[in-house]
């Protein structure tokens, strides 16, 4: 039983120590906290602030350039519609300035008048069609020039000067008035044509007249049609 | 002490009674209501409420392009603008008018009734440029408008005008290529729907829905633009000359059978459809049927050829007239008894030749090869209001009939079913359906018509009746006017009478020429019809100088080499 109360003592002695200490510690800790929480306040308020001020002057950085890109959106929008419809304006006109109709009336204001039926040659130098007799001239400033189209495959054209004998057979229904560039024909029969005379290869006129479709190309030197 | 507070109860349970069943009445009135609401009824409040937010806007689809055989326009949509008023916004219109005038080309008189009143929308100006149109935004005038539309453009005017056709305001078209090809080229409309605030702005991050308009597609023709507009210069002036009531030309490719020009005199101008006559604004060449005459004496003759009845020098008596039940028949000029040849009988055109050749033959061979050329039968080209003509039942001939159509009377052609008859014989005996559309291009890419031909003579044979018609344009033929210098020309007249509106032969004429060049090798067949000419009315005479003018021009325009040498004649008497 003595062992009881020796007990009981011992268990309140830690007890009263714990007291003791808890008493004598408290001091210190109040001085090692306060410092600590006054010191970041001041760098914590400043960053937000910046943040937040920075956000603000990003956003409106970002409004304003948007609102400027809309504002070049737009405009470049209106430009190129107006481009566009410039685009069309001009197509139109040269569809509508390409008509047979309004080709032929242009032609006739020049002067020009529909060509006679063309010459051709075929591969062994004769001339096919006729020259009609007395060409009118239906101007001094417009002469008119019979066409000469040639059948058959035409090269060397570049080194076969006028005095080829189907140049002068054309010329000889060439009005006296027709300049040379626009009296001669450039195409001559080739003399590798080697016996072909599948008709209509190609067409060489020059100056021919109104209205327009016959292609007026004259054959590339030393080019050979198909 | 239990009893006041019972007592009290009782004083106020009626009134707690009728509060209670006062908001049980109000709540189940509620939730019958939200019932209603939420459950009968949803669907057609959503719908409603979706009306409202949603706004679904038709997006219109560009109407497509027809060319010609080259890639020339000749009907195409344009963008456009067109200027309307809100009159009740304009507060001076004697100073708006000023300011309009020139911007839209209207003059200022005209403008200014029109801005005056209190109708909240008028159309002052329709299908101006877009220029014009930023010009009057520009202008910042009260109670103007600009509204974007689509315009239909046509280039050329009336070039091609009666093939094409034209459409409405609405964009559908109603004639010609325009009607025929009308889903492939009007393409289809897209939407779109936009989620909108009350004032009806566009909620940005709202609903968006599009559904993109796909675009027409594209028709290629096979008229050749140049040609095109020669073979109308041409049968407009000699309309005229002629003071004939129409007139018509098809420029043929006989080798594939592609139409290079189909022409018809008056025509109009496709721009304004509404100021033309309606007359003048179908297709001649296909709906209009006429009685052919001679022209049609070439199948009889090559039925002649073909069965082996006749050759070209096959001599046949020719008396001066001719007695079949109660009729008596002529030819054109009086003579006394002649003998002709199957060659001069086609050359000379004698109507009693044509009729001996047919007793010979029997009418069921005639008819036989009258449809074998494709007479009486539609040629299936891709235009609308094609006829057939009239080719009557072999059956029901009478005697009379039996011996006017050998020569192209007591029947009725389209100028596109003769002309694709001479191009049989053109095409060495193959028959080759005339056909306008070279290639259409829609969403389901390009499709090309096939070509049908079937073999109605054979290639001597054929030869032989070219050889036969080449004395037709012969001195000694009827129509020496459609030589033309280099090339070998063969070809038939023909001078019908016609029917007039009551169904009986009027006194005038349809004349006719059908040819076709290089006679050796022929690659164009040209027809020209002329309707009641006053001048003349032989188709030697007025038919055939227009048949020269188109032809020359196309031999020219394809570049088609003359002839080498010349015809051997043919005898023509016997």
């Amino acid at each position: 039983m003595s062992a009881g109360p020796a007990v009981a003592g011992s268990v309140a002695t830690p007890a009263r120590q714990r007291a003791i200490t808890f008493g004598w510690s408290r001091p210190r800790l109040r001085l090692v906290a306060s410092p600590g929480r006054h010191a970041p306040r001041v760098p914590f308020v400043l960053l937000v602030i910046a943040l937040l001020g920075g956000g603000l002057l990003g956003l409106l950085l970002l409004n304003t350039q948007r609102a400027q890109g809309a504002f070049t959106l737009s405009d470049l929008q209106r430009h190129n519609t107006t481009l566009q419809d410039q685009v069309q304006a001009l197509r139109l006109q040269v569809q509508q300035d390409r008509t047979p109709a309004a080709l032929a009336s242009r032609a006739a204001a020049l002067g020009m008048v529909p060509g006679t039926a063309p010459l051709f040659l075929d591969a062994s130098g004769k001339v096919l069609g006729t020259v009609p007799d007395g060409t009118p001239v239906p101007d001094a400033h417009s002469p008119h020039v019979g066409n000469i189209v040639v059948a058959g495959t035409a090269q060397r054209a570049a080194t076969k000067p006028a005095s080829h004998p189907a140049t002068s057979t054309a010329a000889a229904g060439t009005p006296a008035t027709a300049s040379p560039s626009s009296g001669t024909t450039t195409a001559a029969t080739g003399t590798s044509a080697s016996g072909t005379d599948a008709p209509a290869t190609s067409t060489g006129t020059s100056g021919h007249p109104v209205p327009p479709p016959v292609a007026a190309t004259t054959p590339a030197p030393n080019g050979a049609t198909p | 002490m239990t009893r006041r507070p019972r007592r009290r109860l009782a004083r106020h349970g009626p009134r707690l009674r009728a509060g209670a069943l006062f908001i049980a009445l109000a709540l189940t009135a509620l939730g019958l209501r939200l019932v209603w609401l939420q459950g009968v009824s949803a669907s057609s409040y959503a719908t409603r409420a979706e009306d409202q937010r949603l706004r679904t806007t038709t997006i219109s689809a560009v109407r497509g392009q027809i060319l010609d055989r080259n890639g020339n326009v000749l009907a195409q949509n344009v963008d456009a603008r067109a200027i309307y008023v809100d009159q009740t916004e304009v507060s001076d219109p004697a100073r708006e008018a000023q300011v309009l005038a020139p911007l839209i080309g209207v003059p200022a008189q005209t403008l200014q009734p029109q801005l005056t009143g209190t109708k909240r929308f008028v159309y002052l100006a329709r299908n101006v440029t877009p220029a014009q149109g930023r010009a009057v935004t520009a202008a910042s005038l009260g109670g103007i408008g600009v509204l974007p539309e689509s315009h239909r453009s046509y280039p050329g005017g009336d070039l091609a005008a009666n093939v094409v056709g034209f459409t409405n305001i609405d964009g559908k078209g109603l004639a010609g290529i325009e009607s025929s090809f009308n889903t492939l080229l009007q393409g289809t409309a897209g939407t779109e729907t936009v989620e909108v605030d009350p004032s009806g702005r566009e909620i940005p991050g709202g609903y968006h829905k599009e559904t993109k308009a796909r675009p027409g597609g594209t028709v290629q023709l096979t008229l050749d633009q140049d040609i095109q507009y020669e073979a109308q210069r041409a049968i407009a002036a000699q309309v005229a000359a002629t003071r004939a009531k129409s007139g018509t030309v098809i420029v043929l490719d006989s080798k594939t059978g592609q139409i290079l020009a189909d022409a018809t005199a008056p025509s109009f101008n496709a721009a304004e459809p509404g100021k033309a006559d309606p007359a003048n604004t179908g297709n001649r060449t296909i709906s209009d049927y006429y009685e052919p005459g001679s022209v049609n004496k070439m199948i009889v003759a090559a039925a002649a050829l073909q069965t082996g009845a006749l050759t070209p020098n096959s001599v046949l008596d020719i008396p001066s007239a001719l007695h079949i039940a109660d009729a008596t028949f002529h030819d054109a000029e009086a003579h006394g008894d002649e003998k002709l040849t199957l060659t001069g009988i086609l050359a000379k055109s004698s109507n009693i030749g044509a009729i001996e050749i047919a007793q010979r033959l029997g009418n069921a061979t005639v008819d036989h090869y009258l449809k074998l050329f494709g007479l009486g039968a539609k040629t299936g080209i891709a235009l609308p209001g094609e006829t057939a003509g009239v080719l009557p039942d072999v059956n029901t001939w009478k005697p009379t009939q039996a011996a006017t159509i050998p020569f192209g009377q007591g029947m009725d052609v389209s100028a596109l079913q003769m002309v694709a008859a001479y191009g049989a014989v053109a095409n060495g005996g193959v028959y080759v359906a005339p056909r306008i559309v070279q290639s259409s291009a829609g969403p389901d890419g390009v499709s090309k018509p096939a070509t049908t031909s079937r073999r109605v003579m054979s290639t001597q044979n054929a030869a032989l009746l070219r050889l036969m018609l080449e004395q037709v344009t012969t001195e000694n033929g009827t129509a020496p006017a459609a030589q033309i210098p280099g090339y070998r020309i063969a070809g038939k007249t023909g001078t019908a009478n016609a029917i007039g509106p009551d169904g009986r032969y009027d006194g005038h004429y349809t004349a006719s020429f059908i040819g076709m060049a290089p006679a050796d090798n022929p690659r164009l067949v040209v027809e020209v019809v002329l309707d009641h000419p006053q001048t003349s009315y032989y188709g030697g005479t007025v038919a055939a100088p227009v048949f020269k003018d188109v032809m020359s021009f196309a031999l020219q325009s394809l570049g088609i080499p003359p002839s080498k040498g010349s015809p051997s004649a043919l005898p023509l008497t016997g």
